[in-house]
């Protein structure tokens, strides 16, 4: 008996829903948002029934299948689409003129086709009339089921495009005048060609075709959307000509304080109750030292949970309302002088939860060049594991600006990736331009179960990878801690780890770091793996130098209460707890060294896994030219930011060059 | 009889008559989003002074630079 495999693939415009059909006739959990390109992979599950398995596959939106716009999403999407046995064509019933003429293109792959309608309550017709002006088998996305969609697609059959289609007069000429081949290959060269003979181009002449039919059959059909959008006021706001671009700072001031003032709160109160549980571990000596310096290390990793848990919250929520799309057009013109355009901008934000999603999301981006500089860009975003370091720092060292500093932080790399990439732009950009032209999507309520489940599912990711780093790295800093070179127990000041970091120690001198602060030098070696473990190796490393006495329970709880009850008014605050651990940082740092330090940190070479995606999407070449480029820059500003003064200037200088440029650029368009 | 336009105007209906653009990428892009000739679209947001717009095309709003505007040949819809 042979086993029968069947390829049932999802295909349709960016943001009609695709991966959130997906995910519901699965169980799969693959990210959702609302915008075009989130999904930039293919994603797919098998299910066998009886002798057959299915294999559903998951598509990056595609706008048209016979073009040839150069994003690398659609060349993944052109391969799989030739291999399909079943398209399940999704269409938003929100648009359902528009999706259709993908529809018609699709019928001429000769391959049996299944539509199924997501957010179907905007329609204002029957089932059946539907399915009329399909001429394909047809379900609702919100009632479906895995086996009703499977025996849907038992339904279907193909339909020969030449019998729905009606083309212009030039075009039929056109046809009968090309050897006997399929319509989507006649297609294909056809819209390369210019027309000589009638008014307009072929591609123009086809394009007629496909909408004129569409337009015909929802007409015949009846199935006129009735769409209202209530929160279409929105956008009076959001794309205002004055209040646009403040509202956007506010939303990213709004989620940095959400962020510290919440998270940091109870994330230092869980980090107290378990270093508390580890100073009740009784013992001295060789093990107890250990088992202090790993507790202390998840103690630490785990106090970054709630710090996450609001960020994911808060950028989740800004990804499926459909504010996204807007922010593209508000920072157009920022971009646009790097030869970028907004469109650059949204994995520049995901980079703010996590660089590795951010590379992969660059798929999107048209031409290769501005694909690849705005991954260069991407490193100079700070991730949520360098926001755990900038917590730590800016509440032992900016008291009561905390929030404000991590966000100038965050600016600061902003606007290094910006000026990073104008140079680079400057020396080997190709001088092309990238289009804006984007579909902004109608705005929605979040699906809270949906974030919900994301959410977990990334802090369990990042406690999984953190965790295993955490322990390992607390192990071996505390071991290297205690033995000498030959591996014999010995002093802390003459082993491995001390001996090692004050001799590297002198190659910091430059941002304040010396040998008195050797652990700090250690810990920046740590973040090369990943940048959770900066905090946590500090502080084993000053743990073990100091003796620590972690508050007291009633002290914890009474300054979670304190922060908590403030919070909305004074969610700025950061100088909590007043803990024997922020004392320590600030007997080991200077506040010029402490910022020279965040810099560092915020630009130095990306983690592993950044890398490696890096190394993946671009080549070995530009993953190596980050590696370099990014940690030359980070010495530079941490060198200019120690340096005082000459850092006013400095900044002074290069702002006003910008304007100056950004300026001139900005009148020469309009002009 | 429809007026060809050089600038817009907000909430202004315009009829579509030819993308200007010889660039394929360019074509191909306003073709997918419903950009075509004899299409309409209808001004809904003007931002920095002109710079960009976002107009309603196909049910659906897009967002536009005034340079990419600028490839499309429009006409005022005239009042019947």
């Amino acid at each position: 008996m042979r086993l029968q495999k069947v390829k049932i693939v999802l295909v349709g415009m960016p943001n009609v829903g695709k991966t959130t059909f997906f995910n519901q006739i699965t169980g799969a959990h693959f990210k959702v948002g609302n915008w075009s390109g989130v999904t930039v992979k293919e994603n797919s599950m098998c299910f066998s029934r009886g002798e057959v398995t299915y294999e559903v596959v998951d598509l990056p939106g595609i706008l048209s299948v016979y073009d040839d716009l150069d994003q690398v999403d659609y060349a993944v999407c052109r391969d799989t689409m030739a291999g399909a046995d079943v398209f399940l064509n999704i269409v938003d019933g929100r648009h359902v003129q528009r999706d259709l003429v993908l529809s018609l293109q699709l019928l001429c792959y000769q391959i049996p086709q299944v539509t199924i309608v997501t957010h179907d309550e905007h329609m204002a017709t029957d089932h059946q009339r539907l399915a009329s002006a399909f001429s394909t088998p047809l379900g609702l996305a919100s009632s479906l089921t895995l086996d009703q969609v499977l025996s849907l697609c038992n339904q279907a059959k193909a339909i020969n495009p030449e019998s729905l289609i009606e083309w212009p007069v030039g075009l039929q000429v056109a046809f009968e005048a090309m050897p006997d081949s399929g319509v989507l290959d006649k297609l294909k060269i056809l819209v390369k060609q210019e027309n000589e003979q009638v008014q307009e181009s072929y591609d123009v002449l086809i394009a007629e075709g496909f909408y004129h039919t569409a337009a015909l059959l929802i007409d015949r059909h009846g199935c006129r959307q009735v769409c209202q959008d209530p929160f279409k006021y929105l956008d009076d706001y959001v794309l205002h000509p004055i209040w646009g671009v403040p509202i956007f700072l506010v939303v990213m001031y709004v989620m940095f304080s959400c962020t510290i003032g919440l998270g940091g709160a109870l994330g230092e109160f869980i980090s107290g109750i378990m270093q508390l549980g580890i100073a009740s571990f009784p013992g001295n000596g060789f093990m107890s030292a250990l088992i202090s310096a790993v507790g202390s290390g998840v103690a630490t990793g785990v106090g970054f949970v709630p710090i996450l848990v609001v960020m994911y919250v808060i950028l989740g929520f800004l990804e499926q309302s459909g504010y996204l799309a807007r922010v593209v057009i508000l920072v157009d013109g920022l971009m646009r002088p790097i030869g970028l355009s907004g469109h650059a901008f949204i994995p520049m934000i995901l980079g703010f939860g996590c660089n590795v999603p951010a590379v992969l999301a660059t798929r999107t981006i048209s031409g290769d060049w501005q694909r690849l500089l705005t991954g260069i860009m991407l490193p100079f975003m700070s991730c949520s594991a360098r926001l755990s370091i900038f917590a730590i720092f800016a509440a032992a060292f900016f008291p009561g600006y905390g929030a404000l500093v991590i966000m100038l932080l965050y600016l600061f790399g902003v606007f290094v990736a910006i000026a990073s990439a104008y140079v680079l732009n400057a020396f080997f950009g190709d001088g092309s331009q990238s289009c804006l032209s984007i579909s902004l999507p109608k705005y929605q309520y979040p699906n809270w179960p949906q974030l919900k489940k994301s959410v977990c599912l990334k802090v369990k990711g990042f406690m999984k990878r953190t965790m295993g780093y955490i322990v390992f790295f607390s192990t071996l800093v505390a071991i290297l801690g205690m033995v000498d070179f030959s591996l014999q127990v010995v002093e802390p000041q003459f082993s491995v780890m001390t001996t090692t970091g004050k001799a590297l120690s002198h190659g910091f001198a430059f941002m304040g770091l010396g040998p008195e602060n050797w652990q700090a030098v250690a810990a920046l070696l740590s973040g090369l793996v990943a940048k959770e473990i900066v905090i946590t190796t500090l502080n084993t490393l000053y743990q073990g130098a100091e003796a620590l006495s972690p508050a007291g329970f009633d002290v914890l709880c009474y300054e979670l209460f304190n922060r908590l009850l403030h919070f909305p008014l004074q969610v700025f605050l950061l100088d909590s707890m007043g803990s024997d651990v922020q004392q320590i940082y600030q007997s080991y740092f200077s506040v010029q060294s402490a910022l020279a330090y965040m810099v560092f940190i915020l630009l130095y070479f990306p983690c592993v896994s950044t890398l490696l995606v890096f190394k993946q999407e671009f080549g070995t070449a530009w993953s190596l030219f980050v590696f370099g480029w990014s940690t030359l820059l980070a010495v530079g500003c941490a060198m200019i930011v120690y340096g005082g003064f000459l850092w006013i200037l400095g900044v002074g200088v290069v702002i006003l060059w910008c304007v100056l440029r950004l300026r001139r650029r900005y009148d020469s368009i309009v002009c | 009889m429809d007026k060809l336009v050089s600038t817009l105007a907000l909430g202004c209906e315009y009829r579509i008559g030819r993308i200007l653009t010889r660039e394929n990428k360019m074509r191909h892009r306003f073709i997918a989003l419903g950009l075509v000739p004899g299409a309409t679209l209808t001004t809904c947001y003007r931002l920095f002074r002109g710079l960009y717009w976002v107009v309603s095309v196909q049910h659906q709003y897009v967002g536009f630079h005034w340079s990419e505007l600028q490839m499309l040949r429009l006409y005022e819809i005239a009042e019947s």
